[in-house]
């Protein structure tokens, strides 16, 4: 008579909590799995997010800074155009400088 | 794909990501550009891969071919300019014609750039001398004859000092009492910014031009603090110019397009004058205040109104010896 297969000596009882307990354990897996990539997705969106928060609120910054900074040369070059004075020049400044012109361009170190 | 390999090109791009430069811009400046020598010590060579370079990043950077000169001063030749005061009507197309011509930032409504002009108009109010009026002093009240400038005018403005308004925006110029003195770089002899420069960045040239090289400048602006005209700018922000904009026609010691960080300011017009061609402001100017020219020879028109014109100097007890004059009729 042939071995009946579909049949065994281990208990049902036995294998119906091993099949149990083996499709816990990969319930279990996969769900920290899950955890472990959502987890991880996570953490790049909020590091991302604070970059770009970060990144918008430097800008922000210096754009206001590249203004002021630029205000601030314009207002202390009025203070010390204002306190130009310019004066007329007599004929004799006039040759002096054109002959000293010409001298130091002919002969450039004297 | 499976997970781990996801993983694995997120982590590598990641990091790429991270590693790279977000400046795009800086990213394109090569290392041979910034290791490069000073300009006015290069060999003929050096200059020539140098201006390449540029031309290339330039022209990428704007989306139009960018020529970048290095045409050396002309022998006898020492430029100045003189500015008729009485001419003047305050119109401000130099300024307009300046910043087109070399490449200025444009204001940039983001907040990245701001507007930068190397010429800068003051307008002044006229003095007026009333004979009349000589012996009353100032506040002038009926039965309070006195004041502080008893038989003088120090209450009328005779033009003597730039005490004048900088941003006069009128529906019509020039406007009446007024007169205008624009201001730039005034190319001194004995220039004091050239002096302070640590780096020797910023020198004279031969024909009397005070230039920069914006690779060589750091950007420490002494220079700005030294100049007695104010006549220096700064590049706070990366400049902005629309690529329309762009005068494509530059010098390597003029209008080239500058970077975040370095001093500019006026320079003759290199890329123009050095060819023989007028700087921009004075082709521009509607009325023909403008006289440029050779200090060297005594028939050009700056010589001539040294000559037989009344001439001002800005602040001559510097003695910085500037090059740009006014002048009246």
């Amino acid at each position: 008579m042939p071995a009946d297969y579909s049949k065994s000596d281990i208990p049902e009882d036995f294998v119906a909590a091993k099949k149990e307990s083996s499709g816990n354990l990969s319930a279990g897996q996969s769900q920290s799995k899950r955890r472990f990539i959502s987890k991880t997705v996570l953490t790049c969106l909020s590091i991302i997010s604070t970059a770009e928060i970060a990144r918008r609120v430097s800008f922000k910054a210096v754009k206001l800074e590249i203004e002021n900074s630029s205000l601030n040369d314009i207002a202390k070059g009025d203070s010390i155009l204002e306190n130009r004075a310019y004066v007329v020049m007599t004929d004799n400044e006039k040759q002096t400088m054109i002959t000293s012109l010409v001298d130091k361009y002919n002969k450039p170190g004297k | 794909m499976d997970r781990r390999e996801f993983m694995k090109s997120i982590g590598i791009t990641g990091a790429a990501a991270l590693l790279s430069n977000p400046d795009e811009l800086e990213a394109k400046t090569t290392w041979a550009e910034h290791f490069q020598k000073a300009f006015r010590l290069m060999t003929d060579d050096e200059k020539d891969q140098a201006i390449k370079r540029l031309e290339e990043r330039y022209s990428e950077e704007h989306g139009r071919e960018v020529k970048v000169g290095k045409e050396p001063a002309m022998d006898g030749v020492l430029f100045g300019q003189a500015l008729n005061i009485q001419k003047c009507i305050g119109c401000r197309r130099c300024v307009h014609s300046c910043v087109k011509e070399n490449n200025q930032s444009r204001h940039d409504p983001q907040g990245n750039a701001t507007e930068i002009e190397w010429i800068r108009v003051v307008k002044m109010e006229k003095g007026n001398f009333s004979a009349e009026d000589r012996d009353h002093g100032h506040p002038f009240k009926k039965g309070e004859e006195y004041g502080i400038s008893e038989g003088g005018h120090a209450h009328n403005n005779v033009g003597v000092v730039l005490e004048g308004e900088h941003y006069y925006e009128p529906k019509k110029v020039p406007e009446k009492d007024s007169f205008y003195f624009p201001i730039q770089c005034h190319q001194c002899e004995n220039p004091p910014c050239v002096k302070v420069c640590p780096v020797k960045a910023t020198y004279r040239e031969a024909d009397g031009v005070v230039v920069i090289d914006y690779n060589w400048c750091i950007g420490c602006r002494m220079c700005m603090g030294a100049c007695p005209y104010w006549a220096r700018r700064f590049n706070w922000g990366e400049p902005n110019i629309p690529k329309d904009d762009l005068n494509t026609d530059t010098h390597y010691l003029g209008n080239r397009p500058r970077m975040k960080g370095v001093v500019e300011k006026c320079h003759f017009c290199l890329q123009r004058t050095r060819k023989g061609r007028y700087p921009a402001c004075v082709e521009a100017c509607p009325v023909g205040a403008r006289k440029f020219g050779n200090l060297l020879d005594p028939e050009s028109e700056v010589r001539k109104v040294l000559e037989r014109k009344r001439v001002f100097r800005l602040k001559a007890d510097l003695n910085t010896f500037p090059k740009f004059f006014y002048y009246m009729d």
